[in-house]
């Protein structure tokens, strides 16, 4: 069963994306930041990353550049609600760059995810 | 035409009148003087002439006293020739006394030892015309026959009964009358004596030169007009102009005139017209002089007034007006008071718009976040969505999902009433219900309610309110909101592991509210604009968990409704912040 790691600070988010990927035969593990992505990761490896780019701590394109350069092999997937307060860069663009494998911006369609996520990282 | 012209034409019309003035009142001075310089002359030869005359009456009164004489009425000729000689030397004036017969035979004569042969007269024609009237005459100017001087005679008949007996005669030196006229001269001034024929008998000018000889022509003319007085004008025997006046002597028939050169009428008056010219030109050059100088430093203020002004017109300050016009100093400060107006209303227009703008800025970035902030929860909806379709419903999945959907719900429904209560607040509609309220209730509930977030977020929440409790007069559910608002936000921004400690404690007579958290803190720039509305405390690298930024403004628009305030305190980012809320207390009772 491949191994998904979610990292998203709204914890509705996390509880209902973590429902959805293990009804599509993943075992998730989600964390609220950054930094306990990283731990997680450590801890166990991940087969796929699905991260939000705005969250305390760490934030997402640090979590982004810091996996592909530790873990150049992981697939990962970004999503966001894109940037806030005149911010009118394309930060989904900006994850691309930084190694994302594909980006989504919220809310996302759940059918697109999941497939995006079956691509990178299929199911057993 | 230009300050100075003006200033100049101000000169001269002040001066004019002045001018005027001057110039009649040395006209009038000169003419003044001109008429006291006549009249003085005309005096002096009136004076001259009643002088003259006396000295004769004197003369004839002596040989009045000497024809009564005892030696005379006797006949005793050598006894008066004594008596003759004694009274000669008592007049030192006199040069001789003779005597005739009634036939003009010369019977004494002083200069001659008596009984000595005497030489004939010189006149003898004043003694017979003497006898013949029966009176006392006084001779015209003659040349003695001894002395071979020029001499005057005064004689006087004694008359014995009807009979003419003797002549007598005082004989005078003519040159003796210049020092009797320059005695009663003024300085200055000249005289002429001339007998009945016109003839100088003494001039005090050049007496040697002109005695004996005859005076001008002119003088002569006026003598035949009017030989009794006149004046004269014109050339004397020197040739120099002359002024003078003439008086005929009554007993002598003698003429005495007083004169002065032109030169010495008119000159005074000259002098006094130059010293007047002289002092009028003074005048004008120091009042032109004067007015040079004020004229340039009004001309030289106005124009630092007029740079002043330019440089004012042209938005930039005042220049220094360096001047000690009153009403030019005043001016100027006027404009720089003006200019001081105009660039505090400049800057605070600038600093308005300025304002504006940074709130327009911040309403633009708000709306982006508040569509952000919007569009957040449709992320676990959808999720949520997608589980019940894909799920039944009856499952574990389906039922956490729709507990997802309630608390979303509840999250946005929370959204918009902060925003329509913040629109509320901002145009007073919001009413408050009120009653007495004690504030450690509000807070030990809205702890209460916040006690599960705080645990999920790992925060240690903690209550502090006295046992005594604080009443104050307010809208119960307005202040839960504030409370709540409060706790939030603390919590928000309080990193797990944190604390946040609620307290409350009553100061004078306010009810003091205090949230205080070791959180992310404020940064101090942030910290004055902390309560304003759109504005958030950016998190370290992430945004805002579920707050738009109205929680705050929500908070100090309750309190100031309620009649207190709000204020925030930060040692900066990573320094945790407080915040209290002062809110007017009931008293205890």
């Amino acid at each position: 069963m491949p191994r998904l790691l979610i990292a998203d600070d709204d914890e509705d988010l996390r509880e209902t994306l973590t429902l959805v990927f293990q009804g599509a035969g993943y075992e998730v593990e989600a964390v609220a930041d950054g930094e306990q992505a990283t731990l997680a990761q450590e801890r166990r490896p991940a087969d796929l990353l699905v991260t939000d780019l705005f969250m305390p701590l760490r934030d997402g394109l640090e979590t982004i550049a810091f996996f592909r350069s530790r873990y150049p092999r992981l697939p990962i997937i970004a999503i966001s609600g894109g940037g806030y307060t005149g911010q009118t860069t394309d930060h989904l663009s900006v994850a691309r760059a930084a190694g994302a494998d594909a980006s989504f911006r919220k809310p996302f369609d759940m059918r697109a995810l999941l497939d995006a996520a079956c691509r990178l990282a299929p199911p057993a | 035409m230009s300050l100075r012209g003006y200033l100049l034409w101000l000169v001269l019309v002040a001066t004019l009148p002045a001018l005027v003035f001057s110039t009649w009142l040395i006209y009038k001075s000169a003419d003044e003087e001109r008429t006291f310089r006549k009249a003085e002359i005309e005096d002096t030869s009136e004076i001259l002439a009643r002088d003259i005359e006396a000295y004769f009456q004197q003369s004839v009164a002596s040989l009045e006293v000497l024809s009564v004489s005892g030696a005379l009425v006797a006949n005793d000729l050598r006894a008066f020739h004594e008596l003759a000689r004694r009274l000669l030397k008592n007049h030192p004036e006199w040069a001789n006394i003779v005597m005739v017969g009634p036939n003009g035979e010369h019977l004494l004569n002083l200069n001659r030892p008596y009984g000595m042969p005497l030489p004939p007269l010189a006149r003898p024609d004043v003694f017979q015309e003497s006898a013949r009237l029966r009176r006392p005459q006084v001779s015209n100017v003659t040349e003695g026959v001894t002395l071979q001087r020029l001499l005057t005679v005064v004689v006087f008949p004694v008359v014995r009964g009807t009979q003419v007996k003797y002549v007598l005669g005082v004989a005078q030196e003519a040159r003796n009358w210049e020092a009797f006229l320059n005695s009663r001269l003024p300085q200055g001034m000249y005289a002429t004596l001339l007998d009945r024929e016109h003839t100088i008998v003494a001039r005090t000018l050049h007496n040697e030169r002109y005695a004996g000889s005859k005076p001008v022509g002119t003088f002569v003319d006026a003598l035949t007009r009017d030989p009794k007085r006149g004046v004269l004008k014109g050339p004397v025997l020197e040739g120099f102009e002359g002024y003078g006046a003439y008086r005929q002597i009554p007993f002598s028939g003698w003429t005495v005139s007083a004169f002065m050169p032109s030169e010495a009428v008119e000159g005074p008056v000259l002098a006094l017209l130059a010293q007047l010219g002289a002092g009028f030109l003074l005048l004008m050059a120091t009042t032109l002089v004067i007015a040079w100088v004020l004229g340039r430093q009004i001309a030289a203020a106005i124009g630092s007034l007029t740079a002043s002004m330019h440089a004012v017109g042209k938005g930039g300050y005042p220049l220094p007006v360096d001047t000690r016009i009153r009403e030019v100093g005043e001016a100027n400060q006027a404009l720089e008071n003006a200019a001081e107006l105009l660039a505090g209303r400049l800057s605070r227009e600038q600093a308005a718009r300025a304002e504006i703008e940074a709130a327009d800025r911040a309403k633009d970035e708000y709306l982006a976040m508040l569509a952000h902030e919007l569009r957040n929860p449709l992320a676990p909806v959808n999720a949520a969505l997608f589980i019940l379709a894909e799920e039944p419903l009856s499952s574990e999945a389906a039922r956490r999902a729709r507990t997802v959907l309630g608390r979303q719900a509840q999250h946005l429904g929370r959204l918009v009433d902060d925003l329509l209560d913040i629109t509320r607040l901002a145009s007073g509609k919001v009413e408050l219900q009120r009653e007495a309220v004690s504030v450690g209730d509000v807070l030990r509930q809205s702890v209460e309610d916040h006690v599960e977030l705080a645990a999920r977020a790992k925060v240690d929440l903690s209550l502090d309110v006295p046992a005594q409790p604080i009443l104050v007069l307010g809208d119960r559910t307005r202040l839960a909101q504030l409370a709540g608002n409060l706790l939030q936000n603390a919590l928000r921004f309080t990193p797990a592991g944190g604390r946040v400690t609620v307290s409350l404690e009553r100061r004078g007579g306010e009810a003091r509210i205090s949230v205080r958290d070791n959180g992310v803190g404020i940064e101090p720039d942030l910290l004055g604009r902390i309560f304003e509305p759109f504005v958030q405390g950016r998190q370290v690298g992430a945004r805002a968990k579920g707050g738009i930024g109205l929680g705050l403004p929500l908070v100090k628009g309750l309190a100031e409704l309620h009649g207190g305030r709000a204020e925030a305190f930060s040692a900066g980012l990573g320094k945790g912040a407080e915040f209290v809320v002062t809110l007017p207390a009931l008293q205890d009772h």
